[in-house]
C-alpha cells in the first residue's frame, strides 16, 4: 500500500505492506537512526520515534497506522549539519560511545526538553526507562540534559563535565568530545547494516535442536530446488579446515576444534547448514525443506558433569599439536572415537586432555603453601560460582561480504579486523591480500566482537557463491549461538594471622568453556593473573582447569576471567577477616602490593608461555581505597527506619592490565597531506571507546595542529597497518602508543625536511600551533602546508610519512577500588544498591569524560551480572530466556541511587602521556563489593551469581 | 487481513465471527511483540474508537480502555495506587502505547493492572455480542469471555496499596499484590489472579516454577506480602 505522512516536518509518501513494521519501513526509507536491537521485543528502545507527539517504539506500529500521522526521527534534530543542543551535550558528556541507539536517546531527551524545559532528575529518569544503555551507564545522561539546558539558556556549557589532568597538555586529559561523536549521535549511516545494498542475499543458519548429536545424514536437495536459493552449505560441502573463532594473536592459545560446519553438533544452536537465499522468507522455506537425521549423544552442561568419571565426551577426535606434541600422542589418539568427531589442533600444549573434557589447564605458584597454611591462625576454604552471562551489545553480530575486483570485501563490526582477515583467509583458503576487512563503527562489543563468530561463514558464503551476502544474528541467536562469559567455579583457600596478615592463598578455578575452546586458557588464567598480583603474599598457588561442555559457547567478555576471580578472592578475604575478627579494610591495606613490589607470581601466568616477572609500577590503590572509604563512610553503621531493611557496606580492590606485553602489537602511519593536514591510519579498532580520539589527540599534542586538521582512519586492513586489535584493555596503551610514535616520527621528518627547506639546523627548529615549523634562532617560520607542497612539487623529496610500531614488555596495570552500600530486605529478599562508588587509577585519562562513562557502563554491567543476569538452560541444554526481558538486562531502574565514578590521578611511565587502561577493570569490583555489603547488612555470604532475592531468602532460612 | 470496524459492536461481532483467526489491535505492545498474539492472525483495529479518555462522574472515574498506561499515570483523577500499578510497566515509550484494555484483555498473569483494579473493586463497561454489559474486573479476569472493554470504572476516592516483585524493573513480574478497602488481590506469574477479603487468598494459588522464580519463592512472597509496611 501507499500512504502519506509527515516525517520531520516533510510530507512523505511511503510504500510497503500494510502490516510491515513501521520501524522497518522507516529504516528502508532512509531514516537510519530508527534501529532495532531486540527484534521487536519492546526493550532496548533503538526504534524510538515521536509518533503524533508521543514517544513510541516504531516496532509496535504497523505501516498502515502511519497514514496521515506526524513522525519525528533523530534525523530531524539536525539544523542542516549542525547538531541540536541535546546532541552537542551528549557528545560533550561522553555518553556517545558505541552509540547504536544514541540518536534515539537524543530524540527522547529533545522531546523531554520540549515538554519540560527544566526537567527534574526523576523526570529524566522516567523517559530514559525507554532505552537500554549498555556501554556508558546512565549517570552522564543527567549531565547531558543539564548541559543542553545551559547551552540553550547561556549559549555555553557551564557545568564541569569531567576533571582535567596534565595542565601542560592541550587536549590530553581534557574533555573534548569524541571526534566521531557528531556522526554517531546524528544517526549517520556508519554501521554495517547501513552499508548493505538492496540486492544483498541473506544468509540464514539452520541450527541444531540437540546439545550433542552426530549428523547421520543431511538432505538439502529439495531446499536447493527452491527458486531464490543460491547455495546451501553443510559439513559435507565446506572445507575440512579446523580453526577457532577467538580473535587472538597467532599462534593462538586456543585449540582449533571446529570447522565451518561440523558433523557433530555440540550445543543447541550449533550450525547445521547455511542457506544463502534471495530473501529471509525463501531462506526460512528452504530451512524447512532440509532433512537432517541426528544421532543424539549424551551431553554435559556443568564442570561437575564434565569431570565426572565416564562423562560423555564433547570432543573425542584426533588430537594434533603443531608444536610441543607429547611423546605418547599416538597412543593417546588410539582412543579417538567416531570420525565425525573431527579434530582438535593445539598450536602448542595447553595442558589439555579431551578424554577428560579438559580443554586447557595450568597450575603454579610461589613460596611454600604448606608452611603458609601452617602459620595461619585461621583458614577459610570457600567455593564461589558464577553464571553464564551474555554481552547483549545493542547491535547484534552482523557482517556484509561481497566480491569486488576478485577480492573478498567484508564490512564488519569487529574488535579485531586483522584477526578476521586471517581467519577468513584460513577458512576460504585464500591469501590475505585477497581479503579486505573494513571495520565499521561497532554498536557494542564488550569482548563478544573479539570473536569471529559470523564473519567466517558470511565471508565464505560470499566467496563461494559470488553473491553479496548479509548476515545478522537475531537477538535470540545472540544468546544461544554466540559467545558468553565463561561460568566458573572458584575455590579459594586462604589462611591468615590474627593481625590480618595473609600467610597463604590458593585458588582453584574450574571454568566452563562450552563446546569450543575459544579463549579457553586465557579467560580462566585472568581469574588468577589479574587477582593474585594484588596480594603481597609470599605463598600463593593456583590450579585451573577448563572443561568442554554442551552449553552455548563461551568466549571473551570484558574483564575476561578477572571479575570472577576477584569475586572469589575478595569474598574469601572478607570471610577470613570475619573469622579472624579483623576489620576488612585493615586486612586489605595490610596485604596489597604497592609500587616496586616484585610480582614473582606472574612467572607462571603468561598466556600459554612464561610470564614476565615485573615490579608493580604506578599504583593508585592506596588512594582509591582511602578516598572510597571516606566517601562511603567505612565503619559507620547505617540503620534504616524500617526494621525489615538492613544496610551494609562492602568494597573490593581491583586490577587489570593494559594489553598483553610481549604479545600485543600495534602500528600506525601518519601522513602529512599536501595542504599541511594530517591523516593518521591506525590499525587499532575503535569500538566506541574513543580510541580514534586518543590517536587524534596524540597527533595534536605532538604536531600542534588544530583537531579539525587531523583525520583518523582506523581498522581498515587495506589502508591501515597491523594491530592485534582492541581487547585485553590494549587500545589506549598499545594502539595509542603506536599513534603517538607515528606522530613523533612524523614530527622528526617534518623538522628534517624543514631544515633543508629553511636552510636551518634541525636542532634549532620546533613546531608550534597552528601547524608550522619555526626557527628558535632566526625566527623564520614555515607552515606545514608550505612545507608539504614543496616536498611534493616535482623536485621535492616526497610526502612525509611516518610509521609507528609499538611493542613492549612493560606492564602498565590500572588499579582501583569499588564500593557498594546495599539495603537488604530480610523479609522479601529484595536487594537495593543504594550507593556505588568506582574509584580507579587510569594513569592519565586521555578522554576523562569518556573514561568516566566507561566506568559507569562497566560497573553497571557488573552490577547486572551480580544481581540479575543469568542465562538459563533447560534439561536439554536449550537457553530458555533468550531475550533481554527474561534474561534480566539491567535498565536505569536498576542503577544505584547514588552512583559516582572517580579518577585517581597517577602518571604511568609507559602509557601514552602516562595513560593506562580504563574500561575492563571496571567490571571487576561490583560482585565482591555487593557480596560483602550484603553480608554486612544481614550476615549472609552470597556465594553464587546472580545474588537473587530468592537465593537470599533461602540463605536466611525463610524458604 | 486488517479489519477496520466502524463501531465497537461491529468489532465484537467480527471477533466472534473470526474467533480463531483474529485479534484486537490497540497499543500493540503485546500483540505485536516478538511472538505476540498477532503473529499470523487477522487484526481488528480498534484504535479509532473514542473510549480513550479519563473522566469523572458522580464520584466514579471512567478510564477508557484505549487510554495508555501513561495516560493513567498522568491523570490526577485515578487513585494513586492504580497509577502506581500502571508504572509497573517500566518503559516510558512502552507505557505510551500500551493500553488499559490490552493489559486486562490479554489476561497475562503478570498484568500490571489486574491486581490493583481488582482490589479497587473496579468494574468493566464492555460490549458483548449481546450488547453493553458491566462486570467486576476480577470476575472478568477469571473468565475467558471475549468482550470488548470500553471503560474501567473505579471509585475516585479509593485508596489502597500495591507491591510488585520481579527480577528487574523491566522483567516479567514474579508477583503483584494489591489491597484496597479490605479486598486483597494477587497476580502470580504462571498462576493468574486470585482475590478475596482476606490475605489467605495466597493459599488458593497453585504455584509453579518458572523463569521468575520457584513455586516456593512465590508462595512465600504471597504469604507475607500483605503483612509488609507500605
Amino acid at each position: 500500500m501507499e500512504l502519506k505522512c509527515k516525517i520531520n516536518g516533510e510530507e512523505v509518501t511511503l510504500r510497503a505492506e500494510p502490516t510491515a513494521r513501521l520501524r522497518d519501513v522507516l529504516y528502508r526509507a532512509g531514516y537510519r537512526s530508527v534501529r532495532d536491537s531486540d527484534d521487536a521485543e519492546g526493550f532496548a528502545g533503538s526504534d524510538t520515534i515521536v509518533f503524533n507527539g508521543k514517544l513510541k517504539y516504531a516496532n509496535f506500529i504497523l505501516f498502515y497506522q502511519a497514514e496521515g500521522t506526524e513522525i519525528r526521527t533523530a534525523e530531524g534534530l539536525l539544523n542542516g549539519r549542525e547538531l541540536n543542543n541535546v546532541q552537542k551535550a551528549m557528545v560533550a558528556a561522553g555518553i556517545v560511545q558505541s552509540a547504536y541507539n544514541a540518536p534515539a536517546a537524543a530524540l527522547i531527551l529533545t522531546w523531554l526538553l520540549e515538554q519540560k524545559p527544566n526537567p527534574t532528575r526523576e523526570e529524566i529518569k522516567d523517559v530514559l526507562t525507554s532505552i537500554f544503555i549498555r556501554d556508558a551507564g546512565y549517570e552522564h545522561y543527567y549531565l547531558a540534559v543539564k548541559l543542553a539546558t545551559e547551552l540553550r539558556d547561556f549559549g555555553e556549557f557551564r557545568s564541569e563535565i569531567a576533571p582535567t589532568f596534565r595542565p601542560s597538555l592541550e587536549v590530553v586529559g581534557k574533555p573534548c568530545g569524541k571526534i566521531d561523536g557528531a556522526a554517531l549521535v546524528s544517526g549517520e549511516p556508519v554501521f554495517v547494516e547501513d552499508k548493505v545494498p538492496e540486492n544483498a542475499w541473506c544468509l540464514h543458519v539452520l541450527r541444531s535442536p540437540f546439545a550433542s548429536a552426530y549428523i547421520k545424514s543431511i538432505d538439502t536437495s529439495e531446499a536447493e530446488k527452491l527458486p531464490g536459493v543460491a547455495a546451501i552449505l553443510t559439513a559435507y560441502n565446506t572445507p575440512e579446515t579446523h580453526y577457532m573463532q577467538a580473535g587472538q594473536g597467532n599462534p593462538e592459545p586456543s585449540p582449533h576444534d571446529r570447522r565451518l560446519f561440523n558433523r557433530k553438533v555440540r550445543h543447541v544452536g550449533d550450525r547445521v547448514a547455511g542457506i544463502i537465499a534471495r530473501t529471509p522468507a525463501i531462506a526460512d522455506q528452504a530451512a524447512a525443506l532440509i532433512k537432517v537425521e541426528y544421532e543424539p549423544q549424551g551431553a554435559v552442561y556443568t564442570v561437575e558433569e564434565a569431570m565426572a568419571e565416564g562423562a560423555p565426551l564433547v570432543h573425542n577426535g584426533e588430537v594434533i599439536y603443531n608444536a610441543g606434541a607429547p611423546a605418547d600422542l599416538a597412543e593417546y589418539n588410539k582412543l579417538a572415537g567416531d570420525e565425525r568427531e573431527g579434530k582438535v589442533v593445539y598450536q602448542f600444549p595447553l595442558g589439555a586432555d579431551i578424554h577428560k573434557n579438559i580443554a586447557a589447564s595450568n597450575k603454579g605458584g610461589i613460596g611454600d603453601m604448606e608452611k603458609g597454611f601452617a602459620e595461619a591462625d585461621a583458614i577459610v576454604e570457600r567455593t564461589y560460582q558464577t553464571s553464564q552471562i551474555q554481552h547483549t551489545p545493542l547491535e547484534p553480530h552482523v557482517c556484509y561480504a561481497h566480491i569486488e575486483g576478485g577480492r573478498l570485501v567484508l564490512n564488519c563490526a569487529t574488535q579485531v579486523p586483522y584477526h578476521v582477515r586471517r581467519i577468513v583467509s584460513w577458512v576460504c583458503g585464500i591469501p590475505e591480500n585477497k581479503i579486505h576487512v573494513i571495520k565499521e563503527r561497532v554498536g557494542g562489543g564488550y569482548g563478544s566482537k573479539q570473536d569471529i563468530l559470523v564473519e567466517d561463514l558470511t565471508g565464505y558464503a560470499a566467496w563461494v557463491t559470488g553473491k553479496p551476502v548479509y548476515y545478522r544474528n537475531t537477538r535470540a541467536e545472540e544468546f544461544y549461538a554466540n559467545s558468553t562469559r565463561h561460568p566458573m567455579r572458584v575455590k579459594v583457600k586462604m589462611g591468615g594471622k590474627k593481625d590480618g596478615t595473609i600467610t597463604a592463598l590458593f585458588m582453584e578455578v574450574c571454568a566452563n568453556t562450552g563446546p569450543f575452546g575459544n579463549h579457553c586458557l586465557t579467560v580462566p588464567m585472568n581469574s588468577c593473573s589479574k587477582t593474585l598480583p594484588l596480594f603481597a603474599v609470599d605463598n600463593m598457588a593456583y590450579d585451573l582447569k577448563v572443561f568442554y561442555t554442551n552449553t552455548p559457547p563461551a568466549g571473551a567478555y570484558q574483564g575476561y576471567g578477572t571479575p570472577k576471580g576477584t569475586y572469589g578472592i575478595m569474598m574469601a578475604m572478607a570471610e577470613l577477616a570475619d573469622k579472624l575478627g579483623v576489620d576488612y579494610r585493615t586486612m586489605v591495606e595490610k596485604n596489597h602490593v604497592s609500587e616496586g613490589y616484585m610480582l614473582e607470581i606472574l612467572k607462571g601466568l603468561g598466556e600459554g608461555r612464561e610470564g614476565n616477572v615485573v615490579p608493580v609500577g604506578s599504583c593508585g590503590l592506596d588512594e582509591a581505597i582511602a578516598k572510597g572509604c571516606d566517601m562511603i563512610e567505612w565503619g559507620k553503621k547505617e540503620v534504616s527506619d524500617d526494621p525489615d531493611w538492613k544496610i551494609g557496606k562492602g568494597f573490593a580492590m581491583i586490577m587489570q592490565g593494559s594489553g598483553l606485553p610481549g604479545l600485543d602489537h600495534a602500528e600506525a602511519i601518519a601522513k602529512l597531506e599536501t595542504d599541511g593536514t594530517v591523516i593518521l591510519n591506525s590499525g587499532g579498532a575503535d569500538l566506541g571507546t574513543g580510541l580514534d580520539t586518543i590517536s587524534a589527540k596524540a597527533v595534536k599534542e605532538v604536531l600542534k595542529l588544530p583537531m579539525e586538521k587531523i583525520t583518523v582512519v582506523s581498522g581498515d586492513t587495506d589502508s591501515c597497518v597491523f594491530d592485534t586489535g582492541a581487547y585485553a584493555s590494549s587500545g589506549t596503551f598499545f594502539s595509542g602508543n603506536a599513534s603517538l610514535l607515528a606522530a613523533k616520527k612524523l614530527k622528526e621528518k617534518i623538522l628534517a625536511e624543514a631544515a633543508l627547506q629553511m636552510n636551518e639546523k634541525v636542532e634549532d627548529l620546533d613546531v608550534r600551533a597552528p601547524g608550522e615549523v619555526y626557527s628558535k634562532t632566526s625566527g623564520k617560520a614555515l607552515t606545514y602546508g608550505e612545507l608539504s607542497h614543496a616536498a611534493i612539487a616535482g623536485d621535492g623529496r616526497g610526502q612525509m610519512v611516518a610509521h609507528g610500531s609499538y611493542v613492549t614488555k612493560a606492564s602498565s596495570v590500572p588499579y582501583g577500588a569499588h564500593f557498594a552500600q546495599v539495603a537488604v530486605n530480610v523479609r522479601t529478599g529484595e536487594i537495593k544498591v543504594q550507593k556505588f562508588y568506582a574509584l580507579q587509577d587510569a594513569g592519565t585519562p586521555i578522554n576523562p569524560e569518556i573514561a568516566l562513562c566507561q566506568m559507569y557502563g562497566a560497573a553497571m554491567k557488573s552490577i547486572g551480572h551480580t544481581l540479575y543476569e543469568d542465562m538459563k538452560l533447560d534439561e536439554n541444554g536449550k537457553c530458555i530466556n533468550a531475550n533481554l526481558t527474561d534474561y534480566g538486562a539491567p535498565m536505569i531502574g536498576e542503577a544505584p541511587e547514588d552512583f559516582k565514578s572517580m579518577l585517581i590521578d597517577v602518571n604511568d611511565d609507559f602509557g601514552p602521556f602516562g595513560a593506562k587502561s580504563i574500561s575492563e577493570i571496571a567490571c571487576n569490583g561490583a560482585a565482591p563489593a555487593i557480596g560483602i555489603a550484603i553480608h554486612d547488612a544481614c550476615g549472609v555470604w552470597m556465594r553464587s551469581w546472580p545474588m537473587t532475592p530468592e537465593k537470599l531468602l533461602h540463605e536466611l532460612g525463610r524458604i | 487481513m486488517i479489519y477496520h470496524p466502524r463501531t465497537p459492536q461491529e468489532a465484537v461481532n467480527l471477533r466472534k465471527e473470526h474467533a480463531d483467526t483474529a485479534v484486537y489491535l490497540a497499543g500493540g505492545t503485546d500483540d505485536l511483540r516478538l511472538g505476540g498474539a498477532a503473529e499470523g492472525k487477522d487484526l481488528i483495529d480498534i484504535t479509532g474508537f473514542d473510549f480513550n479518555t479519563i473522566t469523572e462522574k458522580d464520584g466514579k472515574v471512567y478510564i477508557g480502555a484505549l487510554c495508555t498506561l501513561q495516560d493513567v499515570i498522568e491523570s490526577e483523577l485515578v487513585p494513586a495506587f492504580i497509577r502506581e500499578a500502571a508504572g509497573f510497566c517500566a518503559s516510558f515509550a512502552k507505557r505510551s502505547s500500551a493500553t488499559v484494555g490490552g493489559n486486562l484483555g490479554l489476561r497475562r498473569s503478570d498484568s500490571y493492572l489486574a491486581a490493583a483494579l481488582t482490589a479497587a473493586d473496579a468494574t468493566l463497561k464492555s460490549i458483548t455480542p449481546h450488547g453493553e454489559q458491566d462486570k467486576p474486573v476480577g470476575e472478568y479476569l477469571q473468565s475467558d469471555c471475549k468482550r470488548l472493554i470500553e471503560y474501567v470504572v473505579v471509585d475516585k476516592d479509593r485508596t489502597g496499596s500495591v507491591k510488585r516483585f520481579g527480577n528487574t524493573s523491566s522483567s516479567h513480574a514474579t508477583l503483584i499484590a494489591a489491597e484496597s478497602g479490605g479486598i486483597y488481590a494477587l497476580s502470580v506469574q504462571g498462576s493468574g489472579l486470585v482475590y478475596g477479603t482476606t490475605p489467605a487468598i495466597a493459599e488458593q494459588v497453585t504455584y509453579v516454577d518458572d523463569l521468575t522464580g520457584s513455586a516456593a519463592y512465590k508462595k512465600y512472597l504471597a504469604g507475607i506480602v500483605f503483612t509488609l509496611g507500605r
